[in-house]
C-alpha cells in the first residue's frame, strides 16, 4: 500500500499541470484581490478569511476536475480493481498525494497571505488549522462528486456536493468568529478534526463503491 | 397593519397553480405514454 | 406467508393497479380537506395581534415546508430500501417524489419571502430555516439533474439513491450548524414538551392544513409514481395489455 501511495504520488509530480496549475491560480487569485481593494483598506479579518476558504473550495475543485476520468478512459482503473490490494487504498493513495501536493501548499500560502494582509494576533495557530483540515475535507468531497460523475462533466458533481459542503463552511466562520473574539473555539476545532477524521477513511471506501459501479 | 391581504392572496393563486401545474403535467405525460404504448403495440400486432 | 404478500404488494403491477384505483378519490378528499382547513383559516381565524392578515400565510407555509421535509425522508426510507433489497419498486417511488419535492420546497421558500415582505421588510434574509430550506432545494434539483444525465437506468438508480442518503445524513447537519446563526425565523411554536405558544383558534386550522396537504401532496405522488412505473416497465406484458 505504501508502495502504490509513493507511485500514485510521483505520477501526480511528474504531471506538473495537474498541481503547479491550481497553485498558480490560487496564487494569481491572492494578488488580484488586494487589487479589487483600496490601497490603504484594513482588510477585515472575518471576510479575508471567508474569501481564502472559499478560494481554496474553487481551486480544489479545479484540480480535481478530471482526477479519475483519465484513468478511467485508458483502462489502467480497472487494472487497479485486478490487484491483490483493496480498491479504496488506490483511491486513498490518490487524495493523500493531492492533499500534499495541493492542499498543504493552499494552506502554507493562504497563511501567508493572511500575515500580510491582516493583524494575526493570536490567530496563526487557528488559522492554519482551519486550512489545513478544511482542504483535507473539501478534496475528500470534490473526489466524491468527481467519482459519481465520471462521464458526465465534473458540474455535475460539485452541484451534489456542495451543499454537504455548507455545515463545513459555517463551522469554519463560527470557529474564525469565536477565535476574533478571543472566546474558547476548540468545540469547533473538534468539530472540524471529527469531520475530518470521519470523511478521511470512510470516503474512500464509498468512492472505490462507486467508482466500482461506473466500472461495471 | 390589516391591510396585508394581497400578500395572502398572491401565496395562495401561486399555491394552486402550482399544485394544477404538478397533477396537469403527470397526468398530461401518462396519457401520452399510454397512446404510445397501445400505439405501439398495435403496430407490433399488424 | 409474510414472503408472499411482501413479493405480491412490491411487484410495480400490484401497486399500480391498487394506485390506479386509489388515486382519484384520495386526491378529491385530500383536495377538498384542504381546501376546508384553507378557508378555515384564511377566512375564519382572528386578525394576529402584530402582523395583521399577513400571518395567514402560516397555512401554506408551514405545510410546505414540512412537507418538503417529509418527502426527502420518505425518498431516503425508499433508497434504503432499493440499495438493501434491490427493490426497484422503491427506487420507481423515490425517483418520482424529486420533482414534487423541488416544487413544494420552493413554495415554501416562495411562500416564506412573501409573508417576510410585510412582516420583517426584507424578501430575503440569511437566516437558520431559510438557508437550509434552500440547500434543500438545490439538493433536489441536483437528484434530480444527477437521475436524467445518466443513460442506463440501473446506475442512475443506484447512484440517486447513494446520493438520497448522503443528503439525508446531511440534512441534520446543516440543520443544526445552520441554527448556530443568529436567526429572524420565530423560533418553533409548537414544541412537544411546552404549550404551544400559538392561539388554539390558529392551531387547529393549521394542524388540519399541514394533514390535508401532506395527504394531498401524497396524492400527487401516487399520480407520479404510476407515470414512473409505467415509463420504466413500459417493455413488459401487463403495461401492454392496459
Amino acid at each position: 500500500m505504501i508502495r502504490l501511495f509513493f507511485k500514485e504520488l510521483f505520477k501526480m509530480v511528474r504531471q506538473l499541470r495537474s498541481w503547479l496549475g491550481p497553485l498558480s491560480v490560487f496564487v494569481l487569485i491572492l494578488v488580484a484581490f488586494p487589487l479589487t481593494q483600496d490601497i490603504d483598506t484594513k482588510f477585515s479579518h472575518q471576510t479575508t478569511f471567508s474569501f481564502l476558504w472559499i478560494i481554496s473550495l474553487l481551486v480544489i475543485m479545479l484540480s480535481t476536475e478530471k482526477v479519475f476520468l483519465e484513468d478511467f478512459d485508458d483502462g489502467s482503473m480497472e487494472q487497479h480493481l485486478l490487484k491483490p490490494y483493496n480498491f479504496s487504498d488506490y483511491v486513498s493513495a490518490k487524495v493523500t498525494s493531492s492533499f500534499l501536493l495541493i492542499g498543504i501548499p493552499l494552506s502554507c500560502m493562504s497563511w501567508l497571505f493572511l500575515q500580510s494582509a491582516v493583524a494575526m494576533t493570536n490567530l496563526n495557530l487557528v488559522s492554519l488549522l482551519s486550512f489545513l483540515l478544511s482542504n483535507f475535507i473539501f478534496i475528500n468531497f470534490c473526489f466524491f462528486g468527481n467519482a459519481v460523475s465520471l462521464k458526465r462533466g465534473s458540474l455535475l458533481g460539485l452541484l451534489i456536493i456542495t451543499p454537504l459542503l455548507f455545515p463545513v463552511l459555517i463551522i469554519l466562520g463560527k470557529m474564525l468568529s469565536a477565535a476574533l473574539l478571543g472566546l474558547d473555539y476548540s468545540n469547533f476545532l473538534l468539530l472540524l478534526l471529527g469531520c475530518s477524521l470521519i470523511s478521511g477513511p470512510l470516503m474512500p471506501f464509498v468512492i472505490s463503491y462507486i467508482l466500482k459501479i461506473h466500472l461495471e | 397593519m390589516g391591510g396585508h391581504g394581497i400578500y395572502v392572496w398572491i401565496v395562495v393563486i401561486v399555491l394552486f397553480t402550482t399544485l394544477l401545474l404538478l397533477i396537469l403535467n403527470f397526468a398530461l405525460r401518462i396519457n401520452r405514454l399510454v397512446k404510445e404504448i397501445k400505439t405501439f403495440s398495435q403496430i407490433k400486432d399488424n | 406467508m409474510l414472503k408472499k404478500f411482501f413479493h405480491q404488494f412490491a411487484s410495480p403491477k400490484s401497486y399500480f393497479r391498487i394506485a390506479t384505483k386509489i388515486q382519484n378519490p384520495f386526491l378529491l378528499i385530500f383536495v377538498l380537506l384542504y381546501v376546508f382547513a384553507l378557508a378555515w383559516g384564511l377566512l375564519f381565524t382572528p386578525e394576529d395581534y402584530v402582523q395583521g392578515n399577513s400571518y395567514r400565510i402560516i397555512f401554506m407555509h408551514v405545510p410546505a415546508s414540512f412537507v418538503s421535509q417529509i418527502l426527502f425522508l420518505i425518498m431516503a426510507f425508499c433508497s434504503v430500501i432499493f440499495l438493501v433489497w434491490r427493490l426497484k419498486l422503491s427506487i420507481y417511488v423515490a425517483k418520482s417524489i424529486a420533482p414534487i419535492g423541488a416544487a413544494v420546497t420552493f413554495f415554501a421558500l416562495f411562500s416564506g419571502s412573501i409573508w417576510g415582505i410585510p412582516t420583517w421588510g426584507t424578501w430575503w434574509q440569511w437566516d437558520a430555516r431559510i438557508t437550509s430550506t434552500l440547500i434543500l432545494l438545490i439538493m433536489y434539483l441536483g437528484l434530480i439533474s444527477l437521475h436524467s444525465s445518466f443513460n442506463n437506468y440501473e446506475k442512475a438508480d443506484r447512484f440517486f439513491a447513494i446520493i438520497v442518503l448522503a443528503g439525508v445524513i446531511n440534512i441534520p447537519i446543516i440543520k443544526k450548524s445552520v441554527d448556530w446563526w443568529s436567526t429572524l425565523h420565530q423560533s418553533a411554536s409548537i414544541t412537544l414538551t411546552d404549550a404551544p405558544s400559538i392561539d388554539p383558534l390558529m392551531l387547529a386550522p393549521l394542524f388540519l392544513s399541514i394533514f390535508s396537504f401532506f395527504g394531498l401532496i401524497m396524492g400527487i405522488v401516487i399520480l407520479s409514481s404510476r407515470y414512473e412505473i409505467l415509463l420504466r416497465e413500459q417493455s413488459k406484458s401487463w403495461v401492454k395489455s392496459l
